[in-house]
């Protein structure tokens, strides 16, 4: 929201103009960019929340500016009559009152179309409002100061005199001010007369049906709509405008009274009209709140330590009236344009936010900490990343949203994305870390290891499913496989668990490189081992060296698995070399065997007839013969 | 007594020959040991006339600190020819090891901060319903942020992908036990069209505390404390009124912008300031939503996004970049 300081002058001292932005900042209307001068006049840009649609006008902040300032705020809506005109001249109906909570009209008649004085001219320029004639000016002007946006027609294209606020048809078009063509949906909300639109509600006046130099009879209309209505049509449509900003929060009804009074006030010193008729269409008048705060509740709260007389004085500063502060409990009655203050919670907001959050203590909570819940997978996943990293892995975070289909896995699917290369949720690392992968390879690395940890969903028996994996390519030299196999075997002994094939799937993505994938879940609920073990002295070893020779088929990964379950007294086995073909049919399998017994040094005789059922073993499941 | 030039002789024939520092450390206590030559030489020291005895210390301590001279000279030669034969200029060489991801780094540091103080990190799912992510949380059902423009739906209303790290605030007050304190890092997602400085997913760090009075004052502690902590201890802070429909009353938390002290850049969109966190007390609805007596209990929660902190801290200009799996590390 704009506030042109000269503007706001006209109804609060500001002797500090900077001073009192950067108290409105701490009240809750933060300033935004810097200032700008005007024609002189210096502009600040305040951000208004979403709840307070009454500091969308200068009243509004002049009010909050009075309470900061501690001065008196001099109100232009204070000094209204009553406006005795039963005649109605336009006939109001509102089709569905859950759309349009009110709409009122006043016909005033001749008016001279004019331009502006210039002290309203420099306003609306110093606001950013381009100034056209009196009529128009008049209501931008009130929809800035008062933040009740109002819209003016020429009588003469209003048929029979009758107004309806509908609903848009299906294919409906109006084109609205500035000669925009828009195509409408029955979400939209239409200002109509019998025969055609005359408004986009909320938003935007039509083309033809505003006031012209010519007009010397006008509707002036001021409405509230749900907010929501018009929030949807104004991004449907992409039409935000000043109006709809405002609309599609909540207005009090009784703003539109307000405004209307207001601009009836000003067309007539301005423009020489005369009202000479008045419709008001409210179904269900919104009722008065009224709210009680106890003291202790707003002490407790801001950690403070505040009086009822202070608060009090608060609370009347922003025109919210109190009574019977008797029992430490403050009676509130809320003004109509603070549709934000809701209950208790709001109104102690109101008394803290003037204390001053500058004047709240600092200070730790001084409570024990309550009971350790942390995650145990968050855990296990931070232990996991530090074991791929001590591995040499790069870690990689890539978005789950892609195009990229997975036959093993029924994707999760987005019912509205905005782009077509992000539809479904992923199933698999795979895609994003072939992507890393590459992008590492343009960097010219001759080894790279890349790994995720992340979660992957899918629908399961009509359920959304995540499930924690971490996801890995590994390329390394020239012995991609067995490094990387060694690599998931350490990271399964350092995070304490049994080995499990099971959860563990491995990939050729081409002659060299491969990809890894574990399911986390899977893994927490496998076997728990200690196979970090912790020696104090160098364990006393037989070594012993069998070499054989078997058929190509031979997994040599069982035979080393096996040997190590044959008796209690095997320490380690592994392989002296890599296996080798000797023919077409047959490898050289060379064992390197260490015993080891916790009572005694084991001697050759002592090992011999393990050795002996080991050399069995071979021969008898294998076919082993030895070399 | 034997002439000591024979000695000084017999050490230099030694050192001739020595191949290694413990060489030396050797010839050190052959002569000058508690049994060594030198000591020898003094303890016949008893058998020298006594007019002699002084004229002969003198003779016996010159002798010791040539040799120690002797001593010392080999072993500062030996340590430069040993240290000649290396190029001690050539560049070491790297253990490989592998790189976190920055916003890892980043969460990790957070977390530091927030376990010292009690937190526990706590996490939900990221495909969330309707009522954890908007109801619970004081979101009506006419709320802006809950228009479809900004919600990636799966199945609206009902399923959704979360929009905030504040659903597993709702989910934790639901379903644990108070007094509670946790952290919530974790993606999030919006129905944005990408582009530098926004994607459809990023992080969020967010914080909830629940207890028996629980006021502004510990908030404003805790994030002061906390911003100091990432920032540095002289950042200065501003604490000011700010509304999120979650929290009542609510409060943002910025810290003074460093590109311009505080003057106004581009940098901080000439406000002086950078908003870092955004936070209040739990609204009583939320309280009351997830089954909490707001007249027993009270709470603040907090929330940033991780991803400006991250690209700021290693100078990424592009948030798609971050997560697209473009990141290369040099160290």
């Amino acid at each position: 929201m704009k506030l042109p300081i000269n503007w706001l002058k006209e109804y609060v001292k500001v002797d500090n103009p900077q001073e009192l932005i950067e108290k409105m900042t701490s009240i809750g209307h933060m300033q935004d960019g810097s200032p700008k001068n005007v024609n002189g006049d210096i502009v600040y840009d305040l951000e208004i929340r979403q709840n307070r649609p009454d500091c969308l006008s200068i009243i509004g902040l002049a009010r909050e500016a009075a309470a900061i300032l501690n001065k008196k705020l001099k109100n232009p809506l204070n000094e209204f009559s009553e406006i005795n005109i039963h005649d109605k001249k336009i006939d109001v109906t509102i089709d569905d009152p859950s759309l349009c909570y009110r709409f009122k009209t006043f016909v005033i008649e001749g008016i001279k179309i004019q331009p502006s004085p210039d002290w309203l001219v420099n306003k609306l320029i110093a606001y950013g409002i381009k100034p056209i004639n009196n009529i128009i000016d008049i209501t931008n002007y009130v929809m800035v100061e008062v933040g009740e946006p109002l819209h003016a027609f020429d009588i003469r294209d209003i048929t029979e005199n009758k107004i309806i606020i509908r609903r848009a048809k299906k294919g409906e078009s109006i084109i609205v001010i500035g000669g925009k063509k828009v195509a409408l949906t029955e979400d939209d909300l239409l200002v109509t007369d019998p025969q055609k639109p005359l408004g986009l509600a909320g938003i935007i006046g039509g083309d033809k049906t505003g006031v012209k130099n010519d007009t010397t009879t006008i509707v002036l209309e001021g409405a509230t709509y749900n907010q929501a209505t018009i929030r949807r049509s104004s991004i449907r449509h992409s039409l935000r405008t000043e109006a709809s900003t405002r609309h599609e929060k909540f207005l009090h009804p009784h703003l539109a009274e307000m405004g209307l009074r207001r601009a009836v006030q000003l067309i007539e010193k301005l423009a020489g009209g005369k009202v000479t008729g008045q419709t008001d269409c409210y179904p269900t008048p919104e009722k008065d709140i009224s709210i009680a705060v106890s003291l202790e509740n707003i002490n407790k709260t801001g950690g403070i330590n505040i009086d009822v007389k202070k608060s009090v004085n608060i609370l009347k500063s922003l025109e919210i009236d109190t009574e019977d502060e008797s029992n430490g409990t403050i009676s509130t009655k809320v003004p109509y344009f603070r549709t934000d203050l809701i209950q208790e919670a709001d109104i102690v907001e109101e008394v803290l936010r003037l204390f001053g959050y500058d004047n709240i203590p600092e200070r730790l909570p001084s409570l024990p900490p309550p009971k350790y819940i942390q995650s145990k997978t968050y855990d296990l996943e931070e232990e996991i990343r530090d074991i791929l990293v001590a591995c040499g892995f790069d870690e990689e975070i890539t978005e789950p949203l892609t195009n990229e289909e997975n036959p093993a896995l029924n994707p999760v699917k987005l019912e509205n994305s905005l782009s077509s290369e992000k539809i479904m949720l992923r199933t698999t690392l795979k895609e994003s870390l072939l992507k890393a992968f590459g992008e590492q390879q343009k960097h010219r690395k001759n080894v790279i290891e890349v790994f995720e940890v992340g979660k992957i969903y899918f629908m399961e028996s009509e359920e959304y499913k995540e499930q924690r994996i971490v996801g890995g390519i590994s390329s390394y030299k020239d012995n991609s496989y067995t490094h990387l196999k060694g690599v998931i075997e350490l990271l399964f002994a350092k995070l304490g668990y049994e080995y499990n094939e099971n959860v563990i799937t491995i990939e050729p993505i081409n002659n060299n490189s491969f990809f890894f994938q574990i399911n986390i879940d899977q893994l927490l609920s496998g076997k728990k081992v200690t196979t970090q073990k912790v020696l104090t002295s160098p364990p006393q070893l037989n070594l012993q060296d069998i070499s054989i020779v078997v058929e190509k088929a031979v997994p040599v990964g069982n035979i080393v698995g096996e040997l190590k379950d044959i008796s209690p007294l095997v320490y380690s086995v592994s392989l002296g070399e890599e296996p080798q073909m000797i023919n077409e049919n047959e490898k050289s399998v060379f064992l390197h065997i260490a015993f080891s017994s916790p009572d005694k040094t084991l001697t050759n005789e002592d090992v011999e007839p393990i050795r002996e059922s080991i050399i069995q073993l071979l021969k008898d499941k294998h076919h082993a013969r030895l070399r | 007594m034997d002439d000591p030039g024979k000695l000084l002789d017999n050490l230099r024939d030694k050192l001739n020959n020595v191949k290694s520092s413990t060489d030396i450390e050797n010839l050190r206590i052959e002569f000058l040991g508690r049994n060594g030559l030198v000591n020898q030489l003094l303890q016949k020291i008893k058998d020298v006339a006594p007019d002699q005895k002084k004229e002969y210390g003198q003779k016996v301590n010159t002798l010791k600190s040539q040799i120690e001279e002797l001593l010392q000279d080999e072993e500062k030669e030996f340590k430069q020819t040993t240290t000649l034969n290396i190029d001690i200029t050539l560049p070491g060489i790297k253990p490989k090891v592998g790189n976190l991801h920055p916003t890892t780094i980043v969460i990790r540091k957070i977390n530091q901060f927030f376990r010292y103080l009690g937190y526990s990190v706590y996490e939900g799912p990221e495909i969330e319903t309707n009522e954890f992510n908007f109801e619970k949380l004081n979101l009506p059902k006419d709320h802006p942020a809950r228009e479809l423009a900004d919600t990636l739906y799966i199945q609206e209303p009902e399923y959704l992908l979360r929009t905030h790290t504040s659903s597993v605030e709702t989910r934790a007050m639901t379903q644990e036990k108070l007094p509670l304190r946790i952290v919530v890092p974790g993606k999030v997602y919006r129905n944005e069209t990408s582009n530098p400085t926004n994607n459809s997913m990023f992080y969020q760090y967010e914080g909830l505390i629940v207890d028996k009075n629980i006021s502004m004052a510990d908030l404003k502690g805790t994030l002061i404390a906390f911003v100091k902590f990432l920032y540095g201890q002289e950042t200065k802070t501003r604490f000011r009124c700010k509304y999120y429909p979650q929290v009542e009353p609510g409060a943002g938390l910025d810290v003074e912008c460093k590109f311009c002290q505080g003057k106004g850049c581009s940098v901080c969109k000439y406000r002086g300031f950078i908003e870092v966190l955004g936070s209040g007390m739990v609204h009583p609805n939320v309280l009351k939503n997830c089954g909490i007596d707001p007249k027993v209990w009270s709470g603040f929660a907090f929330g940033m996004g991780l991803d400006r902190l991250v690209m700021l801290q290693y100078g990424i200009n592009d948030i798609r970049k971050l997560y697209s799996g473009e990141l290369v590390y040099k160290i």
